[in-house]
């Protein structure tokens, strides 16, 4: 395509915004982008540090065996998840080194990483804290169990577990329809690879 | 290798400087958050150039980066926008109103820019580069879609940007 026709002619001339980078910017640039992701990080890592310790002390202090369990799973669950954030992140990051890719391949990595992560997040976001979460509302109603606050007790318990329920079907609903969405993508992607 | 590395940086960014400011516009429409996305482009670029090994040529290393960095760019929002369309079906869209303003030049690119907008990424990606002035077989390299899915989109899009700007000048 040596010879351009004129609209070629007239995007390649179009005038363009003044713009340079020095390599002391650009090393400025490159600092300043790993800061913000180990930023990031650490404020990912510092809430989830902050749950455990919290759920791991409520563990000791809890009332019945049940309570004490709840909160002991939870802080397990959490870790889990934190701990599957930060794989799925460096995941994401070991994607640098593949920036000279052909762009559909490169596209398609990134579309079925994030496709995964949304459609599994049963398997990695929300099941760990189902354990926790089912035992510690289940306490309310077995700890009730005999006593006078029998009904507020497993009332409590149903409210919990219902609104639990409730929050992590929309949660999971919110990320089916953005996995389907990408899904779509990938679809389309390989129709136009393929074809 | 440093020195390598920023002396190959300096010479690509002085040739392929005014490239990654079209692509970036292609993909980014707000001025402020376009400047971050071409910073990033050119770090990204400059990091990469450790790694170069010749076995493609400079320019589709160049389009390669640049188009990958765009596309991470491209946040959720913006990907799954309902009224993204293919090449097929973006001549049933009407053009911006922003689009018919100005002078002949500014107007012709600006319903360029108004179409790549409204295009899905694929079909972004291949006339970004036809606009650029890449071949079918460059272009494949670059986004390594199917040169047969090129040829076909490039010719689609030569008809369709033929009648597009016929239009605009009868207008």
């Amino acid at each position: 395509m040596s010879e351009r026709d004129p609209l070629q002619e007239l995007w390649v001339n179009q005038p363009s915004e003044r713009f340079t980078m020095s390599i002391d910017d650009i090393r400025t640039r490159a600092s300043k982008l790993r800061s913000i992701v180990r930023r990031r990080n650490f404020t990912e890592y510092a809430v989830g540090a902050v749950l455990i310790v919290v759920f791991g002390a409520v563990a000791f202090v809890a009332e019945t065996p049940l309570a004490k369990l709840g909160c002991a799973f939870i802080a397990i669950g959490v870790a889990v998840v934190m701990w599957q954030l930060h794989v799925r992140t460096h995941a994401a990051s070991d994607s640098d080194m593949s920036m000279a890719d052909g762009w559909a391949q490169f596209y398609r990595q990134e579309l079925v990483r994030q496709r995964d992560a949304l459609s599994g997040i049963w398997r990695w976001y929300l099941g760990p804290l189902i354990p926790g979460m089912t035992l510690y509302w289940l306490s309310s109603g077995v700890k009730s169990a005999g006593s006078d606050s029998f009904l507020w007790g497993w009332a409590t318990t149903v409210v919990g577990l219902a609104a639990t329920v409730v929050v992590f079907a929309m949660v999971a609903s919110a990320n089916k329809v953005a996995a389907k969405a990408l899904q779509a993508e990938i679809d389309e992607l390989d129709a136009a690879r393929g074809s | 290798m440093t020195r390598d590395q920023d002396a190959r940086y300096a010479e690509v960014a002085a040739q392929w400087g005014a490239a990654l400011q079209r692509i970036a516009r292609t993909y980014e429409a707000d001025p402020e958050r376009r400047r971050d996305l071409l910073q990033d482009m050119h770090v990204t670029l400059w990091k990469s150039l450790r790694a170069y090994d010749g076995r493609c040529s400079m320019r589709t290393w160049v389009y390669r980066v640049a188009s990958n960095v765009a596309a991470t760019h491209v946040n959720r929002e913006r990907r799954h926008r309902m009224d993204l369309v293919t090449l097929d079906t973006i001549e049933h869209v009407p053009a911006d109103r922003d689009a018919n303003a100005g002078i002949e030049t500014e107007n012709a690119l600006a319903r360029l820019y108004s179409l790549i907008h409204r295009l899905k990424a694929p079909d972004r990606q291949i006339i970004t580069l036809y606009l650029e002035g890449l071949s079918a077989e460059e272009i494949a390299e670059v986004t390594a879609l199917s040169p047969g899915a090129i040829a076909t989109r490039v010719s689609r899009l030569k008809g369709l940007l033929a009648r597009l700007f016929h239009e605009t000048a009868n207008v």
